[in-house]
């Protein structure tokens, strides 16, 4: 296990914790680390916070080196890191965006309650299970061929919709709309292609998984509202990303940048942080292969969001239209985007890179659906098969602060060798089902390793994030039935 | 996998990820163990049917980035081939270049883990230690 960290954390706030700028020789910025101080020793058992530090070194970042109290260690970034660098002479970084390019997750809410779907909840996660590719290196009955992948690639969840896989109302739910500008295909290797001609379509492994629950308990009525949740309400969640495909697109290129960093003479003090200018020809095309994975991420969603619709209805024997599963929102947790905001009261161009953290856009931004504009934008925070999710809203404060950004999860807090050694996978199946929790996974040990014990207390994550003003708590969900990969 | 492997490499925790350690008396040697290590942590059954070789070539631009790179190959023939790799053996080694043999036979599992890829970071590597990290 890695060394405990023992470098300063100043206070800086409610919940907030400063890493002077004086820590190390290389920092440009500080670093800044929302926590609660019940988290500070957990927080310093490991190199995470060395890892904002790091951070805190490219070229071009603006403000601070951010963390979000779901923070563990990652690499290059901690997991839960946030840095934007200016887009003129700044740079673009694969390593805080990570081999899972645009995994992220969705939201889908039902007209069903609690009591009508209760005792088909094990039907539903069965039908779920068989309708929908999980698992190590799972492929799908979708075959892409070189065309219809060129399409995944620069069109995202349009292509998928245009398909015939979900509604077009779907897109307008989406982050980006379900498609990032800038995408090239060409900007992709062979090889990342070949890898993403079978994966369309399936969730994977490790923590990648499909949740039915309900709502749980709501915090915020109107935000509830805006967002058409009530209690007791069934929902889904879809968390997966871009597979195979988006692995290899930064394993590609973080040879590019290792050669870039020579090139433009660009110190890091960590080689996972290779980088290069983001208007330099090797930060273009990164930039062109990472919208491009992304959107293969938003049309792996879309079409698991549609199979989701069909599963439940014939689970259900009902149509898919009586189901009623409509998009709350989709949100990107790895990825970098080109954002305006305003930094020492003045507008500027910056590619924000989100590794382990969602975009939360306070009320009033234009990239925030006009249904929800009033209130913010969606953030889902996908807890532990266990224990809850949440639903929050994005706040201006955090507009001010963390260029839009909040926590994206409950982050792990024991390493998955530890988690199988220490939790029986086919106890916990069972523990979970006389909690009303049904699970089926991959294998006993992928179950293991997932286990609620393995993940901090997602309350705590989201309280830190709602007492320091970056998001709103709005609802609470608890698991049904959960499909592990 | 061989039995000399499992004697050469120890895998080390880390929060997320999985990280592995290995020594060989020669560079070619502690890429082979580590090697070994991989196949062992992915499999748990053993492979059957008919063996299989195959001649792999691998370029870097310096060593660490040819361990990240040998890794990452190994990665991509087994999700994207289905197979269960055995065994390398090194035919030629150089800062910048591996020539290495792979042997695999039919999986009969899939593997225990989807590893995204071998990364950079707390990479070590020396001419009879390499520590890598695997993001999964």
């Amino acid at each position: 296990m890695s060394q405990r960290w023992h470098g300063p954390l100043e206070p800086a706030g409610t919940c907030r914790w400063r890493i002077p700028e004086t820590y190390r020789d290389f920092m440009r910025v500080p670093g800044l680390i929302y926590a609660h101080e019940d988290m500070l020793d957990a927080l310093r058992q490991d190199q995470a916070p060395e890892q904002v530090a790091h951070v805190a070194s490219l070229p071009g970042i603006v403000k601070a080196s951010l963390a979000m109290p779901d923070i563990h260690y990652g690499y290059g970034f901690s997991i839960g890191g946030v840095a934007a660098t200016d887009a003129r002479d700044g740079v673009i970084v694969p390593g805080g965006i990570g081999y899972d390019i645009n995994c992220g997750v969705r939201l889908l809410r039902s007209d069903l309650t609690k009591d009508e779907v209760s005792k088909h909840a094990e039907a539903v996660v069965n039908e779920l299970y068989t309708s929908i590719p999980s698992g190590v290196g799972s492929r799908g009955p979708l075959r892409l061929d070189a065309s219809a992948l060129k399409r995944v690639l620069e069109k995202g969840a349009h292509w998928a919709v245009e398909e015939g896989y979900g509604e077009p109302d779907d897109l307008e739910y989406c982050e980006e709309g379900g498609c990032m500008e800038g995408a090239q295909e060409t900007a992709l290797s062979q090889r990342a292609r070949k890898r993403g001609l079978s994966q369309q379509g399936t969730l994977g492994s490790g923590n990648h998984f499909l949740e039915m629950g309900i709502v749980d308990e709501v915090f915020d009525d109107k935000g509830a509202r805006a967002l058409d949740l009530f209690p007791d309400q069934v929902v889904f969640m879809v968390h997966s990303g871009s597979r195979g495909l988006g692995h290899q697109v930064c394993s590609d290129f973080l040879n590019v940048m290792g050669s870039a960093v020579k090139k433009y003479d660009i110190k890091i003090p960590d080689r996972q942080l290779a980088c290069a200018p983001l208007a330099s020809q090797e930060g273009q095309d990164y930039f062109a292969a990472m919208a491009a994975a992304a959107n293969y991420a938003w049309a792996n969603r879309q079409i698991m969001t549609h199979w989701v619709r069909q599963a439940v209805a014939r689970a259900l024997h009902q149509s898919a239209g009586e189901c009623r599963l409509k998009l709350v929102y989709d949100v990107a947790h790895n990825i970098a985007k080109r954002e305006t905001h305003t930094v020492d009261g003045e507008m500027q161009d910056l590619c924000v890179h989100r590794k382990g953290a969602t975009r939360a856009f306070g009320p009033g931004r234009p990239e925030v659906p006009a249904r929800y504009r009033e209130w913010g934008q969606p953030v889902l925070v996908p807890g532990d098969m266990g224990t809850a999710s949440y639903v929050l809203l994005g706040t201006q404060r955090a507009m001010e602060e963390t260029f839009g950004s909040t926590c994206h999860g409950a982050g792990r807090r024991m390493s998955r060798t530890a988690a199988k050694k220490r939790v029986d996978g086919r106890q916990l199946k069972k523990d979970l089902a006389s909690r009303g929790i049904f699970v089926r996974a991959g294998s006993a040990a992928s179950l293991a390793e997932e286990a609620p014990d393995a993940y901090k207390d997602v309350h705590t994550v989201v309280t830190t994030v709602e007492q320091a003003g970056i998001s709103r708590i709005v609802a609470r969900l608890r698991p049904l039935g959960v499909v592990k990969g | 996998m061989i039995d000399s492997d499992r004697d050469h490499y120890t895998l080390l925790e880390h929060t997320a990820d999985v990280k592995i350690r290995a020594r060989g008396d020669s560079f070619a040697l502690t890429l082979r163990h580590l090697a070994g290590g991989l196949f062992d942590i992915l499999y748990d059954a053993a492979p059957a049917g008919e063996k299989n070789r195959r001649t792999l070539s691998v370029e870097a631009w310096d060593r660490a980035s040819l361990v990240v790179n040998f890794l990452n190959e190994l990665l991509y023939w087994i999700e994207e081939e289905l197979i269960h790799p055995t065994a390398v053996n090194v035919l030629a080694v150089s800062d910048r270049g591996l020539t290495f043999i792979l042997e695999w036979q039919e999986a009969q599992t899939p593997p225990a883990y989807e590893i995204k890829a071998a990364t950079y970071h707390d990479l070590v590597v020396e001419d009879h230690l390499i520590e890598v990290v695997f993001d999964l």
